[in-house]
């Protein structure tokens, strides 16, 4: 792929192609997550974009040299086996080091479908190595432009004036819904 | 429904709709999640419970991750083989079902030595989560497309779904509820609808 | 301790083997029916056309029109299944259909599995091209749904012609009233639409021996279907100049003068003569020229042309008259400078509905097309919300360069 069209796929997965709002990964961990500090997201936000660029990194060979030869019954179960040895990799590496600027469950990274539906919407869109990274790194970047944006309005959302039946996980919904409507305008 | 859980399902049912959302296009797509749905979760968690004997507290979450993504593997082949048109609608968010945070949860939980009647909790629970996901599937389809589990309108002529004619949302489509922000619209409103239900249900016990 | 650590470590080791073999297993099992799904999903339609069919093979062609997706030979010698995808209607969205020609070179069914258009053709028109073999003769198109029955027609004739072109089947003989239709949306432009189709009304005509006799409707020339009982010629004439053709497209002068001089003379009475009435116009659209006639040897919906000579230099105005909605003739007085540019536009009739421009005033748009060269985009004659009058003037200026070139005698 050139560069251009690398770039387009970097914009497309930041916006229109947002893979949080528009494939629906992720929302669950970003809606849930109980903390109040927007610097927290970005740090979850860059933990998950390495895991996957080490992910990416293991089985874009793996898929092209092994499992597309008559192995793809194999390919859920390798990719979440590739995807806990990325997240045992990093907890090892990084996250012993900073366990004070990171605290966050290695069970919440494989758990969170952004990390094993980005390998397997890349697969899907067959992209090559290169481009693979650049979707991964603009999911990153999707994911916490949306993640920022929810935790923001959580903080806003007076509980009060919310219809008891509404309150909790379906306005976190409908929040998502309203930022899904802007992200859609620019499809 | 014990207290316990009806403080949480909604949390829970929340939990596993990442895969659900996608396959709520129509009702046929949402039928066939929540199929698949119910079997992978009442699988894992019969699975889990034979193998509670032997899982330590360091691997049990990477136990119930194997097990969770075998039987969505399976369900995935399996819905390949037999049923290509639903599949191709919902293949790739079954294989995401592997990573559910939901189906986790609930087989993990398997594991627990004190639980009983853990097979009929769950098989309830799956279909209090199955209804939500179908009336996502349904209301997409009848209200922004104009129909009801796909081609019936044209076995039937005219369709009727509770005296509302389906013919009149085919004149008056609302397309937005194809896109995502549908999906999270309805989703919303089918939440809510579950939370009000176990409201009402638990002022009627604490009444009695 | 050493216990538990072993355990923790074996378990998962041991749970991920037995997945592994599970998978294994139960994709045996699968593998098959997978395989076979996946045939029928590709293949579906082409069973719904050919329900008999034991199975499909997919030819690789070379050499086939562009609205032909998918070539399916049957495996049993049925016959064969084409995938058509044409943008030739009315919305210009793709309309994809599958036809079925049996052993006989005959269509056999044609189902039709996207159709994008806002008319719809009538769910009895695809079981007309049942039987009918390569030549269609048998298929009329669709009154108030032209657009889209003639890309379907259309898409059923790429079909047979990837087949004959590849040598796959025989392509049948066409009759000659056929081929004269055929023939002349090619040969007689005056009287085609922006879009190709024919826009012209018959009359009987005095000369013995035409078969049929056309006249455009904007009555800027006639054609005819004449025969002397052993040869076919298509005679398309304005009454000042004249071109003659076999059926196949093949200029002749193999017609005998006196015919063709008859057939001329009664053209000059069915064309209108509007030589007078746009030298007026281009002696105002060109001031103080001198305004001279010529003669275009082209047949298209350029009716006059004139030589404007005045002190700046020489200039070429035409008189256009292309189809805008419902085939109405649109008149359009173009001038073009000797160095190909369009020196001034004008044409009253556009003014007739204002609403539609939206985007600019109707000045701004006659002045927005002076200047444009051939080598234009054609966003200029764009005027949103009218699609057909946007196409006319499009086919207009298109048209005009045509005939520049033609006087002017490049390529």
């Amino acid at each position: 792929m050139s560069i251009s069209e690398m770039f387009t796929v970097l914009i497309a997965c930041v916006f229109v192609n947002n893979y949080t709002l528009e494939h629906f990964m992720g929302f669950e961990h970003i809606a849930s997550d109980t903390s109040k500090s927007l610097k927290y997201n970005g740090r979850v936000s860059l933990l998950l974009t390495v895991v996957l660029l080490i992910a990416t990194s293991i089985t874009f060979p793996l898929d092209k040299w092994v499992l597309s030869n008559s192995l793809e019954w194999a390919r859920t179960l390798s990719y979440v086996l590739v995807i806990a040895f990325s997240v045992f990799i990093v907890e090892k590496l990084i996250m012993t080091r900073t366990t004070d600027w990171l605290k966050y469950d290695s069970i919440n990274v494989i758990l969170n479908s952004v990390v094993l539906g980005t390998l397997l919407l890349n697969k899907s869109y067959n992209y090559d190595w290169l481009t693979s990274y650049v979707a991964v790194i603009g999911t990153g970047v999707g994911y916490f432009g949306v993640a920022q944006v929810v935790c923001g309005l959580r903080k806003r959302i007076d509980m009060k004036a919310v219809p008891e039946s509404f309150r909790g996980v379906p306005i976190y919904l409908a929040t998502l819904a309203i930022i899904s409507f802007t992200v859609y305008a620019f499809a | 429904m014990e207290e316990k859980y009806r403080k949480i399902l909604v949390e829970l049912i929340f939990l596993g709709l990442t895969p659900a959302f996608a396959a709520t296009i129509n009702t046929v797509s949402a039928v066939s999640m929540e199929v698949g749905i119910i079997f992978i979760m009442v699988m894992s968690t019969l699975t889990m419970r034979l193998l509670r004997r032997f899982v330590t507290e360091e691997n049990k979450y990477f136990v119930t991750l194997i097990v969770t993504t075998l039987y969505s593997s399976i369900f995935q082949m399996v819905t390949e083989a037999y049923f290509i048109d639903a599949y191709k609608n919902i293949g790739m968010y079954i294989a995401l079902c592997s990573i559910n945070m939901m189906l986790f949860g609930v087989a993990q939980g398997a594991t627990g030595k004190e639980e009983k009647h853990m097979v009929a909790k769950v098989l309830l629970f799956s279909l209090i989560f199955g209804f939500v996901i179908y009336f996502v599937g349904s209301m997409r389809e009848i209200m922004g497309v104009g129909t009801y589990w796909g081609q019936v309108k044209d076995i039937f002529g005219e369709v009727k779904f509770a005296n509302i004619p389906v013919k009149y949302f085919s004149n008056h489509k609302v397309l937005i509820l194809q896109k995502a922000p549908g999906a999270y619209i309805v989703g919303a409103i089918a939440t809510a609808i579950v939370a009000y239900v176990l409201k009402k249900t638990a002022k009627k016990k604490e009444a009695k | 301790m050493a216990n538990k650590s072993v355990k923790s470590i074996i378990l998962p080791v041991i749970v991920v083997i037995l997945a592994f073999v599970i998978l294994f297993l139960v994709n045996l099992w699968t593998y098959p029916l997978i395989v076979e799904s996946r045939m029928q999903g590709e293949v579906g339609p082409a069973m719904d056309v050919m329900p008999n069919a034991k199975g499909f093979e997919e030819l690789q062609l070379d050499n086939i029109p562009s609205t032909v997706k998918t070539v399916y030979k049957e495996t049993s010698g049925q016959g064969y299944v084409v995938k058509v995808s044409t943008k030739a209607g009315f919305t210009k969205e793709a309309i994809v259909f599958y036809v079925a020609i049996d052993g006989e070179n005959k269509v056999q069914k044609i189902n039709v599995t996207e159709y994008p258009e806002t008319r719809d053709v009538g769910d009895g028109y695809v079981d007309t091209f049942i039987g009918s073999d390569s030549t269609l003769s048998t298929v009329d198109l669709v009154a108030g749904v032209t657009y889209s029955s003639s890309a379907i027609k259309n898409g059923v004739a790429d079909a047979f012609k990837a087949l004959s072109d590849n040598s796959l089947i025989v392509a049948a003989k066409k009759e000659p009233k056929q081929l004269y239709e055929e023939l002349m949306p090619v040969v007689f432009g005056t009287a085609v639409n922006p879009a190709g189709m024919m826009a012209q009304e018959e009359f009987t005509s005095s000369v013995s021996g035409v078969v049929k006799a056309q006249k455009a409707l904007n009555e800027g020339a006639v054609a005819y279907w004449y025969t002397d009982g052993d040869n076919n010629y298509a005679v398309v004439t304005n009454g000042k100049i004249a071109k003659v053709y076999d059926l196949e497209g093949n200029e002749v002068s193999s017609l005998s003068s006196s015919v063709l001089s008859s057939l001329m003379e009664e053209a000059k009475t069915m064309v209108k003569d509007n030589s007078s009435s746009d030298i007026k116009r281009f002696k105002k659209y060109v001031p103080s020229s001198t305004v001279t006639e010529i003669d275009v040897p082209l047949f298209n919906n350029v009716t006059t042309a004139f030589q404007c000579v005045n002190e700046n230099g020489t200039y070429y105005g035409f008189g256009v008259r292309s189809y805008a909605f419902e085939n109405t003739p649109l008149t359009m007085y173009i001038s073009i400078d000797d160095n190909g540019a369009i020196y001034s536009f004008n044409c009253s009739s556009l003014y007739v509905e204002p609403e539609y421009f939206t985007h600019s005033e109707p000045d701004n748009y006659t002045e927005g097309l002076v200047g444009v060269t051939e080598s234009w985009s054609g966003d200029e004659a764009l005027i949103t919300g009218a699609t057909l009058t946007s196409e006319a003037v499009r086919d207009a200026i298109s048209d005009v360069f045509e005939s520049f070139k033609a006087i002017k005698g490049g390529n």
